[in-house]
């Protein structure tokens, strides 16, 4: 995982929990390295998830420690956060420095927010810093790393190769803090899910009518811990113990409202056990990641609930600071970046294109300085931002096309100031360039519509919050529990808000037009959903290098399916087994897999494990051969084509009919008004009785046509009276 | 004033030679829908060549080779047509190639594209006229053709379509007007009229092939009504076959002398089988064999190149067609313009072509233009449904209605695709996806480096290799490649590079899945064989896939 590195600014944190806040440092000093910033990743959904330095993204979730690697090139700073137990004193911090580039000997300056904790070169490798309750801060230590310029002159270079060159690049990893003493155990509810805990199991004892109850609580304990938390359900109890990180949810179906206690389970990790009347314990489960959680400040509760919002929050136009940005300021020489994530899933719903408005200010710039501003999404540039001395207001809108829409989007916005001739110099001799976003006024409208093709992409925009679960059977396996529970949390992890949970029967998912999750399906409902994978043996493209073309799979699989099945979008987990049983192992897997990886990550259609395979894969259905049971699909467009053709032979017969019937009638009138006209011709002066001079529907030169003497069949009015017929032809003798 | 007075008059003129019946050879109006037809056409050039688009089809790229390699090669003459395509396209390209910065642009494909769109619309307009349709049904039948995004796109490249096409609507256009002329027409005009125009279309693409199937069964059918003269009927669809049989002998015949075998073109090496095999045998041609699937595909390929709104219209044509002209002949030479769909159904359902779209398995563009032999069928059946409205006189009001409410929807199916033609246009997306492909794995890059840096002294290059086909990118007369297509040269020059050529081109990337050894890059493997070669040479460009290298001699 990549980290962005920054100005020195003061730590951001306010927000931090389960849905930390992107922060822009007010305060940032002019920063030459960012022009070197290994932090900012190409991929907008990884930057989200990286532990960024405030001035450049969001910051990292808090832990106490962090096996994810953090970079620092020369210039910037990077911000560590770690939670504090209650109860214990951080006595030491640990990790692992290593060069990425330059020189060994660079200087890096440690802090917390209260005092310097030391220097450490990249050569030191692992490194070693003592801690105290002075660097506690709101139950945090905020950790800084800092990689100043050794030569205090800001050089642009135009290559960024460059430019890296010149400056000192390393790598922060395995960082974490050790505390001393003994953690407070949670006393109440609303310190169970205490920001320094790291897993938790939902246990729900493999009751079906528990599932409602143990899935939401896989939710709510994702979205209050955050990203970096690991939630199950039903899982096998971890063979290791921490009672300060770990944390147990038991459900007990019982009768009345929900009540709850804590207590600790038989490995002596804080159980939180809730019980009570089935229908209760969803609202109970969902309260736990409920903004109003620390209400509950015992541990003995009664009635805990949280009821979902009646209007889902599907708000179309949302100001940087609602999407986590609670300041972009910009400023300093070099390239200084300002990183907004824009997840489709903040808008309530998918999204096929959106508005930028950006108000704000930008400095002077004198004759000594050129800068320039941009705006890009997703790594394209939409725009460029005005930098003028004459009007220093920022009032841009800017349309992204459904084209450049993802599911997580990045924004960024970049100031670029340079020293006019491009030479070194000395950065106390340089004016400030700086560049100010009104983050409260500075929007992203969403365009309602689908951007994205149908796949892993869709989600979790595709829920709008809410997610209908169904399992193949009415009495789940534990396999089938396990998997469920993996994937809620895995989308939960990525979900700007909780997710609503409902279990309902796999028919009802079937039948319903709500996007949802199905697990453990069967192939009969594979079937009738049209997965793009059915669960049976197919055929694949072999992998490169082999002299066959496809390969049979007939081994045992699992496969995660994300589709569209009419107009909704659908997970599925399911598996197949030449005996017809469903390998549990390979279902549990194949979702299990997804806690070490980010959601966004995830690309096409189709996760798969075979029980050959030691870990489950993305697999390219466009590798996969066509199943039979596919085919099978548009049977009915063939008798829909046979149907089709019948009615335009009917048409045909029933128009030839008709014709023939008016071509009668038109002969029976020819033929009377032959007979009048004989009749007449011999003196007689009263018509035919009970003769139609003109059929109802006669054009006048039908009636011509008719008044003329016949000496062959007349064509029929309709074809007489326009160009081209064969009628009009015949009457040519042809 | 005489003039200000005039041209109102010339309007009035035009506007009712729009609406007036065809009078022996003559349809008033057809100027006018040529004249339309080419603003249009031009205009999609214009756009096309401006966008790089014309070359992002390789095969477009490949048509515009073999035209000029004929002339323009280090082994030139007529075996450079190949058998992989029909012939006719290609040749028809040669004058327009034959001048560099044509070729080069793109613009000779362009040229002959906006020919065969003039012809398409004016035949299409003069089949309308024949059978009897207004006014209002002509413009609305050209209006589908010459705006439509993914035809005038296809007309702007050396894609094959154009050319099949004209002819193809040619044909039927003189079988209209054999058909429903009051004046008995002799066979020689019915072999010129008609016959001519089936055999180019036999030559430039196999849908031509199945057109002379259908035209021969029209003109037996109707020649029978006509007189009920078994010799009569003989003799006109002798005429008709005539030339187009003549065209398939000069085919197998050409195939047997250059490679031995008459059938080359159907069971070779380089054939579209042979090439096609890979997938079939692997089963990925789902629609092989299913009618449910080769219906699904094909007509999601329509509704991508055509539009749904036109497809759904025509069907109401469909019906209105069976209900006003029965089997008419009329209704017999609307259907014959259904041949390309048709024989489109059938390749398909045999596996003999491989298409793919958003709504099959595989999912991806491929082949979608093969849809657009069906534009002119379905156009003529949106035309009759309209005229079949105007000319309602139980309902008048309702006709007139449903047939504002049809051009309406017409209108607004144009707006949605010009508002993002790559995302509303299979033809498009297709050919989109195939220029990012190329300006991300450096092939753009590499051609326009080897264009400007070209200093003499030969090239190596496979440019059947898949991905290779740029040299109108580059635009270095073919001359200086010893590639394929100069046969023994190129095995030559394969075994000693350095000897022959200064300048190497080659891709490093895999042969695409499910291909043939034929579009391995025999370059690249050579070198991988012999990497001494590589002390000879310098790496000057190196960017994707796609390598250059110059000898490092200098010479």
């Amino acid at each position: 995982m990549l980290a962005s590195v920054g100005a020195g600014a003061a730590p951001a944190f306010a927000t931090a929990g389960p849905s930390v806040k992107t922060q822009i440092s007010p305060d940032q000093p002019s920063n030459p390295a960012d022009t070197t910033a290994p932090a900012q990743a190409e991929d907008p959904a990884e930057r989200k998830s990286a532990a960024e330095s405030p001035d450049a993204a969001a910051a990292p979730e808090v832990a106490r420690s962090r096996s994810e690697r953090a970079e620092l090139a020369s210039g910037g700073t990077i911000w560590l956060p770690f939670a504090v137990p209650d109860g214990t004193t951080p006595q030491e911090f640990t990790a692992r420095l290593s060069l990425l580039a330059g020189d060994d000997s660079a200087q890096v300056q440690v802090s917390s927010e209260r005092r310097s904790l030391g220097t450490v070169t990249p050569a030191d490798g692992e490194i070693t810093l003592a801690l105290s309750d002075e660097d506690v801060v709101d139950g945090r230590v905020n950790i800084s790393f800092s990689l100043p310029w050794n030569t205090g002159l800001v050089c642009w270079v135009a290559s960024e190769t460059q430019q890296r060159e010149q400056g000192t690049r390393l790598a922060i990893t395995d960082a974490a803090i050790n505390t001393a003493g003994e953690a407070t155990p949670p006393e109440t509810v609303a310190t169970f899910l205490s920001p320094w805990v790291e897993q938790v199991e939902v246990v729900t004892g493999g009751d079906p009518q528990l599932l409602e109850a143990g899935l939401s609580a896989v939710a709510a304990a994702t979205h209050r811990l955050g990203s970096a938390s690991s939630v199950s359900l039903d899982a096998p109890a971890s063979d290791t113990v921490d009672p300060v990180t770990q944390r147990v949810i038991a459900f007990e179906a019982g009768s009345g409202a929900a009540v709850t206690g804590i207590d600790t389970d038989e490995r002596g990790v804080p159980r939180l056990v809730v019980s009570g009347a089935p229908e209760t314990l969803t609202a109970a489960a969902a309260a736990l990641g409920s903004a109003g959680l620390p209400l509950a400040s015992a541990a003995d509760t009664e009635g805990l609930a949280a009821a979902p919002a009646t209007e889902p929050d599907t708000a179309l136009s949302l100001s940087l600071e609602d999407l986590g940005t609670a300041s972009v300021s910009l400023r300093g020489y070099g390239v200084t970046d300002g990183f907004i994530s824009v997840p489709q899933d903040a808008f309530g719903g998918p999204v096929d294109g959106y508005t930028l408005h950006l108000t704000g200010a930008v400095s002077t710039v004198d004759a000594v300085t050129i800068a320039s501003a941009e705006v890009l999404w997703n790594d394209v540039l939409v725009d460029t931002l005005p930098i003028s001395a004459d009007d220093p207001r920022i009032d841009r809108t800017i349309t992204i096309p459904s084209s450049s829409v993802r599911a997580s989007n990045g924004l960024v916005v970049r100031l670029t100031a340079v020293a006019a001739g491009g030479a070194c110099i000395d950065e106390s001799l340089l004016p400030q360039v700086r560049l100010d976003l009104d983050a409260r006024a500075s929007t992203v409208t969403a365009h309602r519509g689908q951007a994205v093709s149908p796949g892993f992409e869709r989600f979790p925009q595709a829920l709008g919050g809410t997610l209908a679960v169904a399992t193949g059977s009415d009495t789940p396996s534990v396999a089938e529990l396990q998997a469920a529970g993996s994937v809620i949390a895995a989308l939960q992890r990525v979900s700007s808000r909780q997710l609503d949970i409902t279990v309902e029967s796999a028919q009802q998912l079937i039948d319903s037009t709500k996007p949802g999750l199905l697990v453990g399906a069967t192939p009969d409902q594979a079937n009738a959903l049209r997965t793009p994978l059915r669960l049976d043996r197919f055929r694949t493209l072999a992998p490169s290098g082999s002299t066959e073309l496809t390969v049979a799979v007939d081994r045992p699989y699992a496969a995660l399916m994300s589709f569209e099945s009419g107009n909704r979008d659908l997970l599925v987990v399911g598996g197949w087994a030449p005996n017809g049983e469903t390998p549990e192992t390979l279902l549990v897997s194949v979702a299990d897999d997804l806690a070490g990886t980010d959601w966004y990550t995830l690309s096409g259609v189709l996760r798969f494990q075979s029980d050959s395979d030691a870990a489950p894969q993305l697999l390219d259905i466009n590798a996969v051969v066509p199943q039979q049971a596919y085919r099978e699909d548009y049977t009915w467009i063939a008798w829909v084509a046979i149907g089709g053709l019948a009615l335009l032979l009917a048409i045909m017969g029933i128009a030839t009919a008709a014709r023939r019937r008016r071509a009668v009638a038109t002969r029976q009138v020819e033929a009377e008004a032959e007979a009048a006209d004989e009749a007449a011709a011999a003196g007689e002066t009263e018509p035919v009785a009970g003769a139609d001079p003109l059929p109802a529907d006669a054009t006048p030169a039908a009636a011509a046509s008719s008044a003329a003497p016949a000496t062959e069949a007349a064509p029929a009015h309709d074809a007489a009276a326009e160009p081209g017929t064969d009628a009009g032809r015949r009457s040519d003798g042809s | 004033m005489i003039q200000a007075e005039a041209a109102p008059g010339r309007f009035r003129a035009a506007w009712a030679a729009l609406d007036a019946p065809a009078t022996g050879r003559r349809v008033p109006g057809t100027l006018i829908v040529a004249a339309i037809a080419l603003i249009a056409g031009t205009i999609a050039a214009f756009w096309s060549i401006g966008t790089d688009m014309q070359f992002a089809y390789a095969d477009a790229q490949s048509h515009l080779t073999i035209a000029r390699r004929i002339f323009d090669s280090k082994a030139p003459g007529f075996t450079q047509l190949g058998t992989v395509w029909l012939p006719l396209p290609n040749l028809l390209l040669m004058p327009f190639v034959a001048i560099d910065w044509l070729w080069a642009t793109g613009w000779a494909a362009a040229l002959l594209g906006i020919v065969c769109l003039v012809a398409t619309a004016s035949a299409s307009y003069r089949i309308a006229a024949r059978i009897g349709l207004g006014r209002t049904a002509r413009l609305v039948l050209v209006g589908l053709i010459v705006t439509n995004p993914s035809m005038l796109y296809v007309h702007t490249t050396a894609l094959t379509e154009p050319v099949l096409i004209a002819f193809l609507t040619a044909s039927v256009a003189g079988l209209a007007s054999w058909a429903l002329s009051p004046r008995e027409l002799s066979a020689g005009e019915m072999m010129v009229f008609s016959g001519a125009p089936a055999a180019g279309a036999v030559l430039s693409r196999y849908e031509g092939w199945a057109l002379v199937a259908s035209g021969t069964l029209f003109v037996i059918i109707v020649a029978w009504r006509r007189k009920r003269s078994l010799k009569h009927v003989v003799k006109l669809a002798s005429a008709f076959a005539l030339w187009p049989a003549l065209g398939v002998l000069w085919w197998v015949s050409y195939n047997f002398a250059v490679y031995q075998n008459p059938l080359e073109f159907l069971n070779g090496p380089y054939s579209a089988a042979a090439l096609q095999a890979p997938v079939s045998e692997s089963g990925f041609l789902a629609y092989k064999g299913s009618v449910g699937l080769t219906l699904w595909a094909y007509h999601w390929a329509i509704i991508g190149t055509v539009g749904a709104v036109t497809l759904a219209v025509a069907a109401l044509g469909l019906i209105a067609l069976c209900a006003r002209f029965r089997l008419e002949t009329r209704a017999l030479i609307v259907w014959l313009l259904a041949t390309g769909w048709a024989f489109s159904l059938l390749s398909l359902y045999l596996g003999q072509t491989h298409l793919n779209n958003m709504h099959t398995m595989p999912t991806n563009w491929w082949n979608n233009r093969y849809a657009l032999v069906s534009l002119t069928w379905l156009a003529m059946l949106c035309a009759v449904w309209i005229d079949s409205c105007l000319r309602s006189r139980r309902a008048r009001r309702l006709g007139i209605a449903a047939a504002v409410a049809t051009i309406v929807a017409f209108a607004g199916q144009l707006a949605w695709s010009l508002t993002d033609l790559p995302g509303r246009s299979a033809v498009l997306a297709e050919g989109a996806g195939y220029l990012e492909i190329k300006h991300g794995n450096g092939t753009d890059a590499g051609a326009r480096y080897l264009g400007d840096h070209y200093d003499g002294g030969g090239i190596l290059m496979d440019e059947s290799a898949a991905g290779n086909a740029v040299l109108p990118q580059i635009g270095v007369p073919l001359h200086e490649y010893f590639n394929r297509s100069t046969g023994p040269l190129f095995d030559e020059a394969l075994r000693d590079p350095a000897g022959h050529a200064r300048w190497i081109f080659y891709t490093v990337a895999d042969a695409p899945s499910l291909s043939s050894a034929a579009v391995a890059d025999q370059v690249y493997a050579t070198l991988l064989e012999n990497p001494a070669v590589l002390a000879q040479y310098e790496v000057v460009f190196s960017e994707g896939d796609i390598r250059i290298l110059r000898r490092l001699d200098g010479s």
